[in-house]
């Protein structure tokens, strides 16, 4: 349980970074194409001009409800949150614009803590009292698109949409088609992020030049640099008690992740990917895993893998490896923050550098990464104003990202984040994602600017990683994580710009077969896996692979093949 | 003459009205939703809507490829805990109840009601740590007798064994106050005439001492019989790894994994509602029992 919470936390700060950097609408980026936004009345009205429209007046989408309309809705907040001068999440800087700008008055039927909402919202549904915009999960929106209980929004993102949210929506295909169901519309989709999950190798590298060692390019290089760190003292304090690989019982899950290294022997752990005759498998169950599987039981029995990592959770690995006991961990891009940074601060000669996945032949590895998408934002079918949902939405973009932005006044100052008080907001991102922050943040840095041109959040990032120049090693993290060299800048360099990224091409929600076996399945891959990391008989392998196929594996992968047949 | 009579107690009434409406809305209400066990439930359409599957989802429970690893796993645990529950916690009743100095018999009670009140998630890192084969403080004192050290938390057949000890060090001091008072409560005249009779104090404990604790003995046990499905999920939830699954995966981690965090809301109930009717046909078979053989009832 203390795992699951700590996941919640970190997966609750990635959220926030997320949020954080929704205003990067940059300001630098002059080319988003939003300047054509909200007064192109004509283009609009050609879109009105579609045969379903056509007894209708023509749409402004500007246009203001007089006299104003009540939507009704539900949300989350926590504690985090903060007001000033008396305002509160029912009136704040983002109600009054929907009130003054849109004619549009929102009333929450309720408001839960951020950890109740799912089961809040399954309570909503089966009560049969949805409000008119919600958000649900995947789960709830396949079941509630099953029965045809959500509005059709095709038309009135055509109709309303403002060309910033229109690019909002279409940036993500994927996204997109997880929020389609039956050829139509049905949510706003949250951001497509492929990159933030991806693995990366981070190795302590005041270790390796203290051993004269090479960079990790090729698995044989990360090989011998694991089995030195394990042997030869690299902390030199006379005794063998370091280890070459960061490990926990979880084997995945951003921290620490043997996907990297599986990825090195171009095995994908979980992930469906596509074999040699176009059909999706599982990446688990494909014989380079066995491989991969191979070279983890030679790691361990070497001792370069905790021997007890199989009864410990990621926040026990973490706290050997800041301990400065471990030179070598696979993990997301935000490991330089959590756990990294936490030794980095105790230790002062510690320094930790990022690679991409190292391969273990001639073709380069790719990395995998999965996006989950899970918060859908949909209208309640018979809803009266279906339309509301894209105009809150507009508004949000042209706030928040546009070139009109006015961070001051909706986003965030003096540490309070009013960007939070909107209804619909987290999660979008902007139309280019983290990457361009850690791109506009270097810009600025190497062309010596104050970063006044920044938004807020660049800011932020920039101001830490100067503070960190100056000598202020608690801020080594976001320097790590957004600076040069950093994790952004090795997925840019490698998996964007080299194409080495091997996305799961599954997306949708869970099928009904996964929904049963899933958890068997699972349970099966990381019983296989440990046992024969800790020493079983790799051929072991062989009977996992037929077990996971009877034990409803087949029938998952025969589902995942139709939804893909069904989606292309 | 019965009106006044109503009248008289309908004070009393009043008083146990708002616990009866409680037990009634909170206990009794809930129970319509056990039909959700015969659905396949949608929280789209509703306990109301959903369609009625029959016994499908048991069908589907006790078809799971592990389903009676798992129930051996619960049923193993939860005796075993339940004997050294039992046997520990009266001997500790006994011998504390034979300290003269009540100060240090105060101490050692407290000392050992302490582990109840700290929970699972604390616990099981603290265990984790001193159970370690390389730096853990159990292992190093076996070192000390050339023992080679045990991977208790990674080792199939050690995992229950630590489960049950555990259990029984963070909960005995609880039952031993149980029992304490209840040796508070027997006669003292009793002891004086079995000194008169020449009895010494092993024979006062064998029959006067424990004939005197059979009835809370016999409440406590059939109340803990009801339990045998309840190998205890946070302990276990907090323990557990992949390695340990065989010996260590239980009837409510199983559900765990597979009814909550899968959202199979008909299956997990029905997993519980064969945990109820196990748990009623136990206590009142004990009770039975009881009943029978020491002629002690409850109510």
């Amino acid at each position: 349980m203390n795992k699951k919470l700590r996941n919640r936390s970190l997966a609750a700060s990635f959220a926030i970074l997320l949020a954080v950097t929704t205003a990067c609408g940059n300001n630098n980026n002059g080319n988003n194409g939003n300047n054509a936004e909200s007064s192109s009345t004509p283009a609009t009205e050609t879109a009105s001009a579609s045969p379903a429209e056509s007894a209708a007046p023509s749409i402004d989408p500007n246009a203001k409800y007089d006299p104003p309309i009540e939507v009704t809705s539900v949300r989350y907040t926590d504690p985090t949150y903060k007001f000033k001068d008396g305002d509160t999440i029912e009136n704040n800087v983002w109600t009054r614009a929907y009130e003054e700008e849109l004619g549009i008055k929102i009333k929450y039927n309720w408001i839960v803590n951020g950890d109740q909402y799912g089961q809040k919202m399954n309570l909503t549904i089966t009560s049969d009292s949805l409000p008119d915009i919600f958000q649900v999960d995947s789960l709830q929106f396949r079941q509630l698109a099953e029965a045809g209980q959500l509005e059709d929004l095709t038309q009135v993102v055509q109709d309303y949409g403002s060309d910033l949210t229109k690019e909002m929506i279409d940036r993500g295909t994927n996204a997109k088609s997880a929020a389609t169901y039956d050829g139509k519309l049905l949510a706003i989709p949250p951001a497509e992020d492929y990159l933030g999950g991806a693995p990366l190798l981070f190795v302590r590298t005041d270790w390796l030049q203290k051993l004269n060692l090479p960079e990790p390019k090729t698995m044989d290089d990360f090989i011998k640099i694991a089995e030195a760190f394990t042997t030869q003292d690299p902390d030199g304090n006379g005794k063998n008690d370091t280890y070459g690989l960061a490990a926990s019982k979880d084997l995945f899950g951003g921290y620490p992740d043997f996907s990297g290294l599986m990825n090195g022997f171009h095995a994908y752990a979980n992930i469906w990917i596509k074999d040699a005759s176009g059909k999706l498998v599982n990446g688990s169950i494909q014989p380079e895993m066995k491989n991969a599987l191979a070279k983890l039981q030679e790691l361990y029995k070497a001792g370069v893998i905790d021997k007890e990592f199989g009864v410990k959770d990621g926040g026990k690995a973490a706290e050997l490896q800041t301990a400065g006991k471990v030179g070598m961990s696979f993990g997301a891009m935000w490991n330089p923050l959590w756990p990294l940074q936490d030794g980095v601060t105790k230790d002062p000669n510690a320094e930790w550098e990022v690679y991409p996945i190292p391969s273990v032949d001639s073709t380069p590895a790719k990395a995998q990464s999965k996006a989950d998408f899970n918060a859908f934002w949909v209208v309640k079918k018979g809803a009266a104003h279906p339309e509301a949902i894209v105009k809150l939405f507009n508004l949000y973009n042209e706030k928040i990202i546009s070139e009109k932005a006015e961070p001051a006044r909706f986003h965030s100052a003096d540490g309070i984040e009013f960007f939070k008080y909107a209804l619909m907001q987290g999660g979008f991102g902007t139309p280019q994602g983290l990457l361009s922050v850690h791109k506009n943040v270097v810009a600025a840095l190497q062309a010596g600017e104050d970063g006044s041109k920044l938004n807020p959040e660049e800011k932020s990032y920039f101001d830490k990683i100067q503070l960190f120049k100056g000598g202020d090693r608690t801020n080594w993290g976001t320097n790590k994580v957004f600076g040069e060299g950093g994790s952004w800048a090795v997925i840019g360099a490698n998996y964007v710009d080299q194409n080495l990224l091997m996305k799961s091409e599954f997306f949708g929600a869970p099928t009904p077969e996964m929904t049963a076996k899933q958890a068997i399945l699972d349970k099966l891959v990381l019983e296989t896996f440990t046992k024969i990391i800790l020493g079983a008989p790799i051929s072991d392998f062989d009977k996992f692979v037929s077990d996971w196929n009877k034990l409803g594996g087949e029938k998952v992968t025969q589902e995942v093949n139709d939804w893909y047949a069904k989606k292309s | 003459m019965i009106k006044p009579k109503i009248r008289r107690q309908l004070p009393l009434h009043l008083m146990v009205a708002p616990s009866f409406i409680l037990v009634l809305i909170f206990s009794y209400g809930p129970i319509v939703g056990l039909m959700i066990a015969f659905q396949k439930f949608s929280i789209v359409k509703g306990m109301f809507g959903s369609p009625f599957v029959g016994w499908d989802n048991f069908d589907y429970m006790f078809k799971l490829p592990e389903i009676w690893q798992v129930i051996r796993n619960t049923v193993g645990i939860s005796i075993m805990k339940i004997a050294a529950g039992l046997v520990v916690p009266i001997l500790v009743a006994l011998l504390l109840n034979e300290v003269r100095k009540q100060a240090f018999k105060r101490w050692i009670q407290t000392m050992i009601y302490l582990p109840h009140f700290l929970s699972w998630i604390i616990l099981g890192g603290v265990l984790i740590d001193i159970l370690s084969p390389t730096s853990g403080i159990v292992n190093q004192f076996l070192g000390l007798f050339g023992i080679e050290p045990i991977f208790f938390l990674g080792n199939a057949h050690w995992f229950p064994v630590v489960v049950v000890i555990s259990d029984v060090w963070k909960e005995f001091g609880f039952s031993t106050i149980v029992y304490l008072a209840a040796l508070a409560g027997i006669n003292p005249a009793l002891y004086e005439a079995a000194v008169i009779d020449g009895a010494n104090r092993w024979k006062q404990t064998l029959h006067i001492t424990l004939p005197g604790m059979i009835p809370i003995i016999i409440l406590l046990v059939t109340l803990s019989l009801g339990n045998v499905l309840n190998a205890g999920f946070d302990q276990i939830f907090n323990l557990y790894s992949p390695v340990v699954y065989e010996s260590g995966d239980i009837i409510d981690t199983l559900v765990y994994r597979l009814g909550l965090e899968q959202a199979q809301y008909s299956l997990a109930t029905a997993v519980g509602l064969i945990k109820s009717v196990v748990s009623i046909v136990l206590i009142s078979g004990s009770y039975y029992l009881a009943y029978r053989a020491a002629n002690y009832r409850i109510f």
